[in-house]
């Protein structure tokens, strides 16, 4: 009598269980995700979380951005300068534009050739595409132009010093030197046989920048080593610093910083892409400030690569030519920094 | 067939010893003149077991399963070998090649001509349905490692309702043609993705699959064989080929003494009973519903193809192209705001947007033209199913059933006429 009830009760632990089993199968195939999450195609181990990343100390946000920005009536700009005369210069398209100092177009010359990087000095302007570099007057005019590099040649910064034009060039992953009287290369103690100035850069990515400080040492971006290099009138490196991590305090990702500029203080600028931000660095590569944050710039994963062109002016303000945006955004320094804690925006 | 078996020794042993070929696919980056790179080299592919060997014990374990099935009908034999090929082809070779994913790379490799298919994975595939056709799921039996693994764990079978199982029993008609479908328009392999036991063969994996791997275990205790049965779509093919058997698996070796000892012994309710009492006598009620079957046939087909097209865009998008353009639409129309890993390396590619989604539309037109034809296969097999259950056919005797039957052998044990279960003074195994 007793055996019924007993083997029923039995049998509808194990139906339970039997059906708990099959909840959880289903459960359990929905969630392989065969499709990878958001149409990524791979698992979310693989998804890049910068949201996280996003976030710094906001007392560290010590400049603030000037407006409006100055527009620029270019397609493509990508090169940006300052002008011996305080007035901006930009290139890109097959033009260079030069504003003025409060941003009004003051002078527009078509070119042969898209300019990729722009440097200025005693009123001329150098004018750096791929594989060539031209000499422009103070009206933009072209006056000569140098040899051509071969063809994997990618130049993507200029910097002139007194006597020579230094030229960072991804493509080949070296920097050359240019006599600025001659335009011939130099090299380094003499020799030509490296083919280039320096060597030896790792850059994964078209993106290499070289300036030269008010105290006349070289700086050049090692961008695949995350570091940023003082070297002396010989090439040689007197000092490099510069840490990959997502941290506010280090470089972001495989190649950054992808581009610098030297304030008057001689503290240096960078810029990083992907992880977009703007610091301040002092020579000995200690933060000490930042001058805009990842909300500042587009985040659309077109605009994440672009690389913006950065200068600083004879008013110590930060230049930022904005490819997305098509305009030079300024940048100052703030009168008092904010004490607050949490994400940037 | 000796001349037949040196040929396929000597295709498969050519299949083995192919090396990969050293090349930079991109050159390497200047470390500067200090550095000197390593010199990069290729290790040669090896198989720690080749197939050839996989192929012989395949061969071994099928015959040995059929002669131990058919002919010592032996339940403990086949439950022995059982626990071999689940230790063997389950957790020595983590289940991989298996003939139930064959098939995908069999369909793969007839619908698309470029790709490639091995001879042992053909092999794997045609074996255990040559072996079907002439003693039964022997395979089944004990040589599958995902049935020995629910073989080994069931402990107290539940009996389903007849009509679940039926039901239930047409799933894996719909995961074949889905697996097919996949498979022949290069966007997934569904059956792989979701083996439920390949996580444990391997003890690792994700942890979706790990938990549908003890899902599974957990209802093969009191289900008995649930994959093979109600998703299996191999068993759907041997279990085809298993009506056209030679020789199949028979509860008596002799007449059916109608004892009903067996009746309850299949977990696999896959045996038959005699039903000459239980058929209406009236032949004409059978008729009407046999035609009112072959009436709704045509349009089962052309209901479950209409409803594969028009599922078919959500399909699609199991292709990664598909998903890809997708993406990079939504991309561009700033519907989202990130990127994903596959986005960024197309952009970075530099190939027009326009050529992908090109791509993309016409894998969508044979993703969409295949689901019709999966569409009217499913529809087919359950107007077929639907007619055979109108068909009426008289049995006298309690049969394994030709389509569901594993030959697992536990009915052997139940049936008195089996010399093994005749007492000594019967003459029984003397």
């Amino acid at each position: 009598m007793t055996g019924q009830p007993k083997n029923t009760t039995k049998n509808l632990l194990i139906s339970l269980t039997v059906l708990v089993a099959v909840a959880v199968a289903v459960w359990a195939a929905l969630s392989i995700d065969p499709m990878g999450r958001r149409g990524a195609g791979t698992g979310r181990d693989f998804d890049k979380e910068l949201q996280k990343l996003k976030k710094f100390d906001l007392s560290l946000l010590k400049w603030s951005e000037s407006l409006p920005a100055m527009p620029v009536s270019m397609d493509s700009p990508v090169a940006l300068t300052v002008l011996d005369d305080g007035n901006i210069c930009v290139g890109g398209d097959k033009a260079v534009v030069i504003l003025s100092v409060d941003g009004k177009e003051i002078g527009r010359v078509d070119l042969p050739f898209a300019p990729q990087a722009l440097a200025a000095a005693d009123k001329k302007t150098y004018a750096a595409s791929r594989n060539i570099i031209a000499v422009l007057d103070s009206d933009g005019h072209e006056q000569a132009r140098w040899a051509p590099l071969d063809d994997v040649a990618h130049i993507t910064s200029l910097a002139v010093s007194d006597e020579y034009v230094y030229a960072a060039d991804a493509g080949n992953r070296v920097v050359m030197r240019y006599d600025r009287k001659t335009g011939k290369r130099t090299y380094k103690n003499g020799l030509a046989d490296s083919g280039a100035f320096l060597s030896g850069f790792n850059a994964p990515s078209p993106h290499m920048d070289v300036a030269l400080s008010s105290a006349g040492d070289l700086l050049t971006v090692d961008p695949g080593r995350s570091r940023v290099q003082f070297r002396d009138v010989y090439g040689d490196v007197l000092t490099s610093w510069g840490t990959q991590g997502s941290e506010i305090t280090k470089f972001h990702g495989c190649c950054n910083p992808a581009g610098i500029a030297i304030l008057a203080d001689g503290s240096i600028v960078t810029y990083e892409k992907v992880l977009q931000r703007v610091k301040v660095y002092t020579p000995k590569g200690k933060l000490v400030s930042v001058v805009a944050g990842p909300n500042e710039f587009s985040d659309h994963p077109k605009n994440t690569h672009v690389v913006p062109d950065i200068a600083v002016d004879r008013h110590d303000r930060i230049l930022l030519l904005d490819p997305v945006r098509k305009a030079v955004r300024i940048f100052k320094r703030k009168v008092a920094p904010r004490p607050t804690t949490g994400a940037s925006r | 067939m000796r001349f037949l078996g040196a040929c396929i020794l000597v295709l498969l042993s050519t299949t083995v010893g192919a090396s990969g070929k050293e090349a930079f696919k991109y050159p390497p980056p200047d470390l500067g003149p200090d550095y000197v790179a390593p010199h990069t080299s290729m290790p040669e592919i090896t198989h720690e077991i080749p197939p050839i060997v996989d192929v012989a014990i395949l061969v071994i374990a099928l015959t040995l399963a059929s002669y131990v099935a058919l002919k010592k009908r032996s339940r403990t034999g086949t439950w022995l070998l059982c626990v071999a090929s689940l230790a063997y082809f389950g957790f020595y070779r983590q289940g991989c090649v298996c003939p139930i994913g064959a098939i995908q790379s069999v369909a793969e490799a007839i619908f698309n001509p470029a790709a490639a298919i091995s001879l042992a994975v053909i092999v794997f595939f045609i074996l255990p349905l040559m072996f079907t056709l002439f003693f039964g799921r022997t395979f089944c039996a004990a040589v599958c490692p995902l049935g020995a693994m629910q073989e080994v764990v069931l402990i107290r079978p539940l009996r389903l309702p007849k009509w679940l199982t039926c039901a239930l029993g047409l799933l894996p008609c719909v995961y074949l043609a889905l697996a097919v479908l996949f498979a022949a328009t290069g966007s997934a392999y569904v059956i792989c993705r979701y083996d439920p036991f390949i996580a444990l063969f391997r003890l690792n994996g994700p942890a979706g699959m790990l938990i549908l791997g003890a899902s599974f275990l957990v209802i093969s205790m009191f289900v008995g064989r649930p994959y093979c049965r109600f998703l299996c779509p191999y068993g759907l093919l041997l279990g085809w080929a298993s009506k056209l058997s030679w020789k199949r698996v028979t509860i008596t070796p002799d007449e059916c003494i109608k004892c009903r000892l067996c009746e309850n012994s299949c977990p696999y309710g896959a045996i038959t009973t005699p039903n000459a009492d239980t058929l209406p006598d009236d032949r004409k009620i059978g008729a009407i519903t046999l035609v009112c079957m072959l009436v709704v046939a045509p349009l089962a087909i052309a209901a479950s193809a209409w409803i594969m097209v028009r599922t078919a865009p959500s399909m699609a998008k199991m292709h990664p192209t598909v998903r890809l353009a997708e993406r990079i639409v939504r991309e561009d129309a700033r519907e989202v705001s990130d990127t994903t890993d596959a986005s960024q390396a197309f952009r970075e590619s530099g190939r027009p947007t326009k050529e992908l989604a090109a791509e993309a539309a016409e894998i969508r037109d044979n993703v969409t033209q295949g689901s019709g034809w999966a569409g009217a296969f499913i529809g087919l097999v359950i107007a077929l199913r639907l007619i055979s259950l109108a068909t009426r056919r008289t049995r006298e005797d309690y049969q394994a059933d030709r389509a569901s039957c594993v030959a697992c052998g536990r009915c052997y044990e139940f049936c008195p006429v089996n010399p093994r279960n005749r007492a000594p003074q019967d003459g029984g195994d003397g």
